[in-house]
């Protein structure tokens, strides 16, 4: 078994976006790496926004430092500006579906609406949320649209935010999918209503239904006539809509609605995370599968540990899956990009992280570099070293609190950065 | 402001509380309650759901299990709609609980409490789950009942009959002029404002909390409560469909009541401080010592994940006996003799026996009123309860599925119609005709939200989970709150701004447990703060 199991120079262990982040970077300079991947985590839940420090400071740079004086044990302590400046240059070049928030030049954060109905300071946000409210004045009539069959919907909370903070007229209009395609063609109809109606479905649907656009619209305005009877349609400057319109498409989809509607067209950053999660992780997909990076989905790390081969040290680690099969890995580098919530699946009966890792059969490491290397007994090998990226960080720092990782540093920010700085790590040890 | 002269004024919104309430304004008298917070939010929500049939108590305290044994039919009458008659077994493991078997069918015989030996190939086929090296097992007739819905209903026929509840208003002082009792002052913790009633009767139904209110009178006897603190696990999954006793002299961790979706675990009794009364929590190694314990009645108890746990403290009087011996019969002080007869304290009890609580008290409080009134609460159904609707007439009509209608049949009764009504404004995508779901883990709908919102007077949003159960399941309220403050928006005239407060006093009774918690709900728990604090910047 050990002749067949297959050689990488680096294993990532967790397929989240700080994974396939580092994976990307790997593979830009051909370093050979594939992702294991449980299959379920935090990332899942993206909402859309990419934050970095909660603070809304115009001058990133500065506030950074201050923030590094301030919290010497936080994982933003061991990287640079420079890094942080790069790697999010980098990811949004390579993401243009993304909109980088800047200031004279400098990335800056800005406000965006939670879904909550709350502002949050991010860094950049995918193209098509709403964010803009300096645009916002007393003549602006702004149309939420809620689809009722949607679900997740927290319309009416936005719309109260939006009315207690803004200026503005501000609407909810109401509408039904289902009224919308009842006059469609039958086939149509019958593989929507298939099985539940979940939001990627109608998603899904957009996505199919690039031609149709102009009915769309032609709906919403019949329904504005109908329910908003004192609205003058042409003072409408926006239209909000839930993150349904597409999960390839919807940049174009939101461009010509926009054209056709006559206002712009927006979508709201969601907690209800399916779609929006699901759009990044196509992007990401699609840009490992261009580098024929392996993800292997629904594997479990079982244990890990040191062997010699060929003179060498490697890792030997091995996944397992549901149904008990088993695959084993030889890595010169692994990285654990686990995230801190999921690390079996938040509901399944296994859990406790402790007994993970006793499981490794490998002592817990009494340092963590500034590169977020694992070090044993003080000594660093620089070939076969082990790291920790994304959220995964927390694992091993200690005398964080949950304030550090909730207020200041996780999501797809912290990914980014950090997946970053191993990557570069990594480069510099196979050099 | 409430200026006006009240017949009685009731202290305390447990089911006491409410019971009372009900009792009074039927017998048309008029009434005010306060509670400082929700109603049941206190001993009332944090018990184990259990309507006993006495059995647990044969042994040691006779005339409470004749209680219980009598108020249990006379409950699963006049409420078919929360109750459930499931039944329970005593379940013996060891010698010692074989040798009690005799002592317990013997008690049972002399207290009149029905009791049965049945065959253990019989008890395993219905309960597979149970530890199968069980050797002895009666069967009794312990039941379900619903603490939260109990209270409401009381609550809500009391305020049709004229009552007045006023929840979130603490009564900080009872109003004593020339000796004599005329009223109290409250403060209502949502308007922050303070104000006054009076009344010619206050009933004290303020269980271990009771002292609290003897303390602007001189009295030669006051009060001595000893609460008990007990705690409850709720475990994923319903791994029994009938009650599960240990067939022993009652102990801890001895208790497996099947409730909706999962089950409760418990209990414990613990001492404890007066001013901790507020803040209970069990500790890590209290949890596990039930879990241990319950491994002995379900072996694969640990392979379900515990969702929740909570702890409720007993309202019992001081005395020398061990703790668990203490009587649970309950007490009516009538304060006369201290120069007092405007207060009365009711005190003791178990949930099962609220209502013949309440028909003492209001016979005693009829009695210094110089009324004759008859109490009707035994043959009177509570509201919706009229007569019992089953599954199927909620999966037909409401058009839910299987899993919705068995959670509906527990809760509303002959209100499913008024629920029906309220079904054409949310209804769910997928069929088009059947009610959309708000909170997926306990099958809650919008028309239930909508229905309790109308009628069960809901303040703030943590209001909703007790009154349909919303965000108690698996996942806590992670998925389903956001949802919950959405409807409070489209429903309310609230501020934005107070709705997000809410949420955030929501949220933090789920995730106040954390300390105690494992490592999963520790998990889950961060998880959600995840999604409300940096998804949704929630401060």
């Amino acid at each position: 078994m050990s002749k067949d199991s297959k050689f990488l120079e680096v294993c990532i262990v967790g397929g989240g976006f700080a994974g396939m982040n580092l994976a990307r970077i790997l593979a830009e300079k051909n370093i050979n790496s594939e992702i294991y991947t449980s299959g379920i985590g935090a990332s899942q839940f993206w909402v859309g926004t990419v934050d970095f420090l909660n603070y809304n400071k115009e001058d990133l740079k500065q506030s950074f430092a201050k923030f590094k004086a301030n919290n010497p044990k936080h994982p933003y302590k061991r990287l640079e500006w420079d890094l942080i400046n790069f790697s999010f240059r980098d990811f949004f070049s390579t993401f243009p579906n993304f909109k980088c928030f800047e200031n004279n030049g400098d990335l800056s954060n800005q406000y965006v609406l939670t879904t909550l109905g709350n502002l949050k300071p991010c860094i950049g946000i995918w193209n098509t949320i709403f964010h803009n409210f300096d645009s916002l004045n007393e003549d602006s009539i702004v149309i939420l649209v809620d689809f009722i069959e949607f679900n997740n919907s927290t319309m009416h909370l936005v719309e109260k935010s939006l009315k207690d903070n803004f200026p503005g007229k501000f609407f909810i209009l109401e509408l039904s999918f289902i009224k919308l395609v009842q006059d469609w063609d039958a086939n149509e109809q019958i593989s929507l209503f298939q099985g539940n109606l979940t939001e990627i479905k109608i998603a899904d649907f957009f996505d199919n239904s690039l031609e149709k656009i102009e009915i769309i619209a032609d709906y919403v305005k019949s329904e504005v006539v109908k329910q908003l009877k004192n609205v003058e349609q042409n003072k409408i400057v926006w239209y909000i809509f839930p993150p349904v319109l597409g999960i390839r498409k919807e940049q174009e989809i939101i461009k010509n609605l926009s054209k056709i509607l006559n206002a712009e067209c927006k979508e709201l950053v969601a907690i209800s995370p399916s779609i929006m999660s699901k759009r990044l992780n196509n992007e990401f997909e699609n840009r490992l599968q261009e580098s024929d990076i392996g993800i292997n989905k629904n594997l479990i790390l079982t244990s890990i540990k040191k062997i010699s081969e060929k003179g060498n040290i490697v890792w030997e680690l091995l996944f397992s899956d549901k149904k008990g099969n088993k695959e084993t890995i030889k890595a010169k580098y692994v990285v654990f990009a686990i995230g801190t919530t999921f690390l079996e699946g938040i509901f399944s009966e296994l859990s406790d992280l402790k007994r993970i890792f006793q499981g490794f059969s490998i002592s817990l490491p009494n340092t963590f570099s500034d590169s977020f290397e694992l070090i044993f007994n003080n000594i660093s090998d620089q070939k076969s070293g082990i790291f920790a990226c994304g959220s995964a960080i927390y694992l091993f720092v200690e005398g964080l609190t949950e304030e550090d990782e909730i207020k200041y540093g996780t999501g797809l920010g912290l990914s980014i950065a950090t997946s970053a700085k191993v990557g570069e790590k990594i480069l510099e040890y196979l050099k | 402001m409430v200026s006006s002269n009240f017949d009685c004024i009731v202290v305390g919104g447990g089911i006491t509380g409410a019971g009372i309430a009900r009792d009074l304004s039927l017998r048309g008298l008029k009434v005010i309650l306060f509670e400082k917070n929700d109603l049941s939010e206190g001993t009332t929500g944090r018990c184990h759901a259990m309507l006993h049939s006495g059995a647990r108590y044969v042994y040691k305290d006779k005339e409470a299990a004749t209680e219980c044994s009598v108020e249990n039919e006379i409950l699963l009458k006049i409420a078919p709609h929360i109750t459930e008659a499931c039944g329970g077994y005593f379940m013996g493991l060891d010698r010692e609980d074989i040798e009690y078997g005799d002592v317990f069918y013997e008690a049972c015989k002399n207290s009149n409490v029905s009791c049965e030996e049945i065959n253990i190939k019989d008890f395993l086929q219905e309960e597979p789950n149970c530890n199968r090296y069980t050797k002895r097992v009666f069967k009794v007739k312990d039941g379900y009942v619903d603490p939260f819905l109990l209270t409401y209903y009381n609550a809500y026929d009391a305020v049709n009959n004229g009552a007045i509840i006023k929840t979130y208003c603490k009564v900080e002082n009872l109003i004593v002029k020339n000796d004599t009792i005329i009223g109290v002052k409250y403060f209502d913790l949502l308007n922050k404002k303070r104000d006054e009633a009076y009344g010619k009767i206050i009933i004290n139904a303020t269980g271990p909390w009771a002292s609290d209110l003897e303390k602007d009178l001189t009295l030669s006897e006051p009060l001595k409560i000893a609460p008990t603190m007990g705690t409850l696990l709720v475990i994923k999954d319903r791994l029994v469909n009938h009650l599960i006793n240990r067939l022993r002299k009652p102990g801890d961790g001895d208790i497996i009541v099947p409730s909706h979706n999962s089950i409760i675990l418990g209990t414990t009794s613990k001492l404890v401080k007066l001013e901790d009364l507020d803040t209970l929590l069990p500790e890590k190694d209290e949890i596990e010592y039930i879990l241990k314990l319950g491994e002995s009645l379900i072996p694969t108890i640990r392979k379900h994940r515990l969702i929740r746990f909570y702890s409720g403290a007993r309202p019992l009087i001081a005395s020398g006996d061990p703790l668990r011996e203490v009587s649970r019969k309950f007490d009516i002080i009538d304060y006369e003799k201290e120069g007092y007869p405007g207060l009365i304290t009711i005190f003791g009890g178990k949930l099962t026996t609220y209502r013949l609580m309440a028909e003492k008290t209001c016979d005693l409080v009829c009695k210094k009123l110089d009324m004759e009134a008859e109490c009707e609460t035994a043959n009177l159904p509570i509201p919706g309860g009229e007569n019992k609707v089953h599954k199927k007439v909620f999966q037909d009509e409401l058009n839910v599925d299987s899993k919705t209608a068995f959670n509906m049949q527990f809760k509303w009764g002959t209100f499913y119609k008024e629920i029906l009504n309220l079904c054409e404004h949310c209804l769910d995508s997928t069929t088009f005709n059947a009610p959309r779901t708000i909170c997926e883990c306990e099958n809650v709908t919008e028309p239930e939200l909508s229905w309790v919102k109308k009628n069960f007077d809901v303040k703030v949003i943590d209001d909703y989970r007790r009154r349909t159960r919303q965000g108690m399941g698996p996942c806590q309220g992670l998925f389903c709150y956001f949802k919950i403050a959405n409807l409070e928006a489209k429903w309310t005239e609230k501020s934005h701004a107070q709705i997000m407060e809410e949420l955030k006093l929501a949220l933090n009774k789920r995730w106040k447990i954390e300390t105690s918690a494992d490592e999963l709900l520790k998990r889950q728990i961060k998880f959600s703060k995840y999604i409300y604090l940096l998804g949704g910047n929630l401060e």
